[in-house]
């Protein structure tokens, strides 16, 4: 409660304002034809008309919200401190996962790339950073980050990459389709 | 050809496909998938469309794009998704934890029964009704669906297609959840997303100019990110803020006796149960839950009434409470997909699935032509799709078989499952989930795309906005916009096409409706 | 064009012959590793299942990995964009229509690709594109047709924008007005069709068996030429429309491409579609293999585009 204001009249306000942009900025902007164009001279629907139903649809939800607000379930601190919390996990795991391969790789004759089907350096990206995904995690989530759950992120790894690269010659393992 | 050589084709196609050790593989297939649903709803927070979203890419890769792989694959999703419903009863009345969420009710009579010692009572009761209100259920299917999706073909012209997806997703926004206007938004987000990339001019609309986004959202991304990286997101967080996971409670007395089964007690409030969620899982949007938990108080009314003296009443150990609340949480599970072969309207996370397991393989576009006799070639040819359709329904029933044969024997043993650590569990996920999806997409881009949307999930579930009508919305918004364009094209530009016919009227007078009574409802 | 077909038919084979030939004395290109291959259709129809079928039958003949991948949408236009800035080294092909790299590419300004960006490597089959209706709407023949829309509008299901103007000038020559419905992919006009959502529609191949079987009719020819199984169908010239719906499924590469790498592709596909399992779904769907390549398939892409636009003006 800030202002008189509950949580769920600040998400309607904020979630209006959004779907306003949507329906006078964004949709008009980025598409190439109108909410009716005429072609072969005859109206069809166009590309605007999609995003702006989908845009009036978030406008009427956010005004009942306005009129009945419900639970005023608010985002607390400790929420958004959680989400950076992750996402600094997820860019250190995933930036290992594409880059520790040719990283690790820069100094030979061929680099990464023609070995990028070949064990077992195919596999040093993904065992690498899906390690220090689980292991990173379980110990955010347990506040202690311990050797034994980078053990368990190893052993997890190894597991789904074998589970898909033994059997299926045409899956590939992260990030080799993007080397 | 006529529609018994459509069931006998398609009963062949599941029961003729080829054997591995001398056992079909799409019944093997079934199997499988059944077992691994025991033991995936037998672990308190995994759930079965968790399961089902994680093995799909495995499944394309083993059976591959082509017409055969249709009936393995989704034989595997349908036998995880009933053996999920049954699994999650287990460490409901041992632990006095639900493996799934439409299992809590369950708690209440489930594990003060096996704290008396009436643990494997208990468990019979439960499986025993579950496999019945699954096989009614069943049953409703396979007779409502063909004459729906006929009706529909031959009443509902292109503008009252129109009106009836925008009746499902008003109604779907409307019902789940407490809030119409979070549905609506939740819903109308998705309907955005849908529109990324998708629109009939050839410049990429919506894309900000990213080339990343050019063939827009990858489906996978979004329905995984929202459906399952959200909510790992959130339970992780709940560990982290509490604490460790709650230690399972173990049941005071391990000595099992079986307690008397008497069948013509539990027999009325199976078959209640069983009736109400066929209807609740008929209707898209309102998930086995709300079947659950209205079979439950439609039994405890009842049973306050005609109780022995001496019986034990609800939430103290009453198999009754058990067989109402899982009777009605599995017989949600065939009548859920009447809507998705009927009209190609997923009515919950696990149909959702299966819409996108027929979507990645091709070959089977759920809708109205599904039942189409002649089957669009000719009159003497079988209709690929509706033999499809009843291999669909066979596996459902050999699921059945499976359910009322192994089922109990096998859900005793997948207690254990219980005490393996969510925060060790759900990390494990999230990898899968994302190397499922890079192994379909192969691109990081992909991969944060996933992120983002399990953020958004995350977003969701903290402020109480279901993420489900998103999920629905983002599968069937393409499909509004191509029928509302073919709509306005067909009728020479007419742009009050969804108006001038009685039957679209009707459909947008009733989305309207159902939008203004679900406000009505008390909020919170 | 029947001669040039069979000749290109003839020289294909030649090539393939030539190219195994220098296989055995073990000169000859191979891809350094796995080779994608887009392809530009939704997975389970029939252009997937024939790119599918391919891919297998090259891996089985010459050992070469082949990674299948869905990149669809705008077309073939998407497909294109993904396929222009891969390497050139033969590690990258797509499957698209020659449609993709001639109207789509030219309609599609903001995507900034043509013909020049790409190598065509060989087209595996042509489309058997007719005009089909029901055949209980009682219209024997086109004129039928057109003596019906004259009553009262008729709904034209197509499946992309050549084939809406395509449509649109058919009944500007005929003197009538369709309500063109543009739907995505062949199989969606076919549903239209028999739900009756639409009254007749373009079909490229998918009517073969509902016309042998008396359901459907072959009311008039798209192509140039005319249709194999109803031969006696108008052809479009014959009604009137100088453009025609003539269409290839192809295979390109990025432009700049190994000559030798080129060679090799184009002959490995060129095989497939005459041999093993996709040459008999090539056959069933889509009345046998087409491998028009090298010089005469650049010709045939460049003009393919540069004749988009005069079509785009006719319907304006």
């Amino acid at each position: 409660m800030r202002n008189g204001f509950s949580a769920d009249r600040w998400l309607a306000l904020i979630v209006l304002a959004f779907a306003l942009l949507v329906i006078f900025v964004w949709a008009p902007m980025d598409t190439d034809t109108g909410i009716v164009e005429r072609v072969r001279r005859k109206f069809v629907i166009g590309d605007a008309l999609g995003p702006t139903v989908a845009g009036a649809v978030i406008a009427i939800g956010a005004l009942l919200l306005l009129l009945r607000p419900g639970t005023d379930r608010a985002l607390s601190h400790e929420n958004l401190l959680w989400i950076v919390a992750l996402c600094a996990l997820f860019a250190i795991a995933l930036w290992l996962m594409r880059y520790a391969g040719p990283v690790a790789l820069a100094w030979s004759e061929s680099g990464y790339r023609p070995l990028r089907a070949t064990a077992p350096w195919h596999y040093i990206g993904f065992l690498l950073g899906g390690t220090v995904l689980v292991g990173g995690l379980t110990g955010l989530a347990k506040r202690k980050l311990s050797i034994r759950d980078f053990a368990i992120g190893f052993a997890a790894s190894l597991v789904i990459a074998l589970m898909y690269d033994l059997p299926f010659d045409d899956l590939i393992l992260p990030p080799n389709g993007d080397v | 050809m006529g529609v018994w050589d459509h069931v006998i084709a398609g009963v062949l196609a599941v029961f003729q496909s080829d054997p591995i050790l001398g056992v079909p593989i799409t019944v093997l297939m079934v199997l499988t998938g059944f077992l691994l649903g025991i033991t995936v709803g037998a672990t308190p927070g995994l759930a079965g469309p968790m399961a089902m979203a994680i093995s799909l890419p495995i499944l394309i890769s083993i059976f591959g794009y082509s017409n055969d792989a249709l009936l393995p694959v989704l034989g595997f999703l349908i036998g995880i998704m009933k053996g999920a419903t049954i699994g999650g009863a287990v460490p409901a009345i041992l632990f006095n934890t639900p493996g799934t969420p439409d299992a809590y009710m369950t708690t209440l009579d489930g594990y003060p029964m096996a704290q008396k010692g009436e643990a494997r009572h208990a468990l019979r009761v439960a499986h025993f009704s579950s496999a019945s209100g699954d096989t009614f259920s069943d049953i409703v299917l396979v007779l409502c669906a063909p004459f729906l999706a006929i009706l529909v073909e031959s009443y509902l012209d292109l503008p009252e297609k129109t009106a009836l997806l925008i009746l499902s997703l008003a109604f779907i926004a409307s019902v789940i959840g407490n809030s119409v206007g979070k549905g609506l938004i939740s819903m109308g987000l998705g309907l955005l997303a849908a529109m990324v990339a998708t629109g009939e001019d050839f410049y990429p609309r919506l894309t900000l100019g990213q080339p990343a986004l050019a063939q827009g959202i990858p489906v996978a991304a979004a329905i995984l990110g929202v459906l399952i990286l959200g909510e790992v997101f959130k339970a992780l967080e709940d560990i982290h803020r509490d604490g460790q996971s709650s230690s399972t409670t173990q049941v005071g007395q391990r000595e099992s006796k079986n307690g008397p089964f008497r069948l013509r007690k539990l027999l009325p409030y199976i078959g209640r149960s069983a009736v109400i969620g066929t209807c609740i899982g008929a209707l898209p949007g309102v998930g086995s839950t709300l079947a659950a938990t209205l079979g439950y108080t439609s039994a405890k009314r009842r049973y306050s009434k005609s109780k022995e003296p001496n019986a034990p009443g609800f939430g103290q150990g009453a198999p009754e409470g058990i067989a109402a609340t899982e009777a009605a949480n599995s017989s949600v599970s065939g009548a859920n997909l009447i809507p998705v072969l009927s009209l190609g309207i997923p009515g919950n996370a696990a149909a959702v699935f299966l819409i996108l397991a027929m979507d990645s393989i091709g070959g089977f576009n759920p809708g109205p032509s599904v039942f189409q006799l002649g089957g669009g070639i000719s009159d003497d040819a079988l209709n690929p799709e509706m033999v499809m359709a009843f291999g669909i329904f066979t596996t459902m029933f050999v699921a059945n078989g499976l359910n009322w044969t192994i089922g109990g024997v096998f859900m005793r043993s997948v207690g254990v499952m219980a005490r393996i650590p969510k925060e060790r569990l759900l990390p494990i996920v999230l990898l899968l989930t994302l190397t499922a999806i890079y192994v379909q997409e192969t691109s990081m881009v992909a991969v944060w795309i996933t992120l983002f949307f399990g953020f958004v999930g995350y977003f969701m579930r903290r402020i109480d906005m279901s993420p489900l009508p998103f999920v629905i919305a983002f599968i069937l918004g393409g499909n509004l916009e191509a029928t509302a364009r073919q709509a306005f094209a067909a009728t020479g530009a007419d742009p009050f096409f969804l108006f001038n016919n009685p039957i679209a009227l009707a459909f947008i007078i009733l989305a309207i409706g159902v939008v203004i009574f679900s406000m009505r409802k008390p909020a919170e | 064009m029947k001669n040039t077909l069979k000749a290109t038919a003839t020289a294909a084979l030649l090539s393939v012959v030539a190219a195994t030939s220098s296989f055995a004395d073990g000169h000859a290109w191979a891809p350094e590793g796995p080779i994608k291959m887009m392809i530009a259709f939704a997975a389970g129809g029939g252009a997937d299942t024939h790119a599918r079928l391919i891919a297998e039958d090259i891996e089985a003949s010459l050992g070469w990995e082949m990674i299948p991948e869905q990149v669809t949408g705008k077309g073939g236009v998407n497909a294109l964009v993904a396929l222009k800035d891969m390497p050139t080294d033969g590690s990258a092909i797509a499957l698209v229509v020659t449609e993709s790299l001639g109207y789509n590419a030219a309609a599609a300004k903001g995507a900034g690709i043509a013909p020049s960006d790409f190598t065509g490597l060989t087209t595996t089959a042509g489309f058997q594109m007719g005009v089909v209706a029901k055949a209980d709407k009682g219209w024997t023949s086109f004129d039928d047709m057109i003596a019906a829309a004259k009553e009262g509008e008729l709904r034209f299901g197509t499946m992309s924008p050549k084939l809406s103007d395509l449509a649109f000038l058919l009944g500007e020559a005929q003197g009538v007005e369709f309500n063109i419905v543009q739907v995505r992919g062949g199989r969606a006009v076919m549903d239209g069709v028999q739900a009756g959502d639409m009254d007749l529609g373009f079909m490229a191949g998918i009517q073969g068996k509902g016309v042998a079987s008396g359901d459907l009719v072959n009311l008039a020819s798209a192509l140039s030429v005319p249709l194999k199984q109803t031969p006696d169908a108008p052809t479009f010239a014959d009604l009137g429309v100088q453009f025609s719906a003539d269409g290839y499924f192809v295979f390109v590469a990025p432009a700049g491409m190994d000559p030798a790498a080129r060679d090799a592709i184009t002959a490995a596909i060129a095989e497939a579609t005459n041999s093993g399992k996709a040459a008999g779904m090539i056959n069933k769907a889509f009345g046998g293999a087409v491998n028009i390549q090298g010089a005469e398939l650049d010709a045939l892409l460049q003009s393919d585009f540069d004749a988009a636009g005069q079509l785009m003006e006719a319907v304006q």
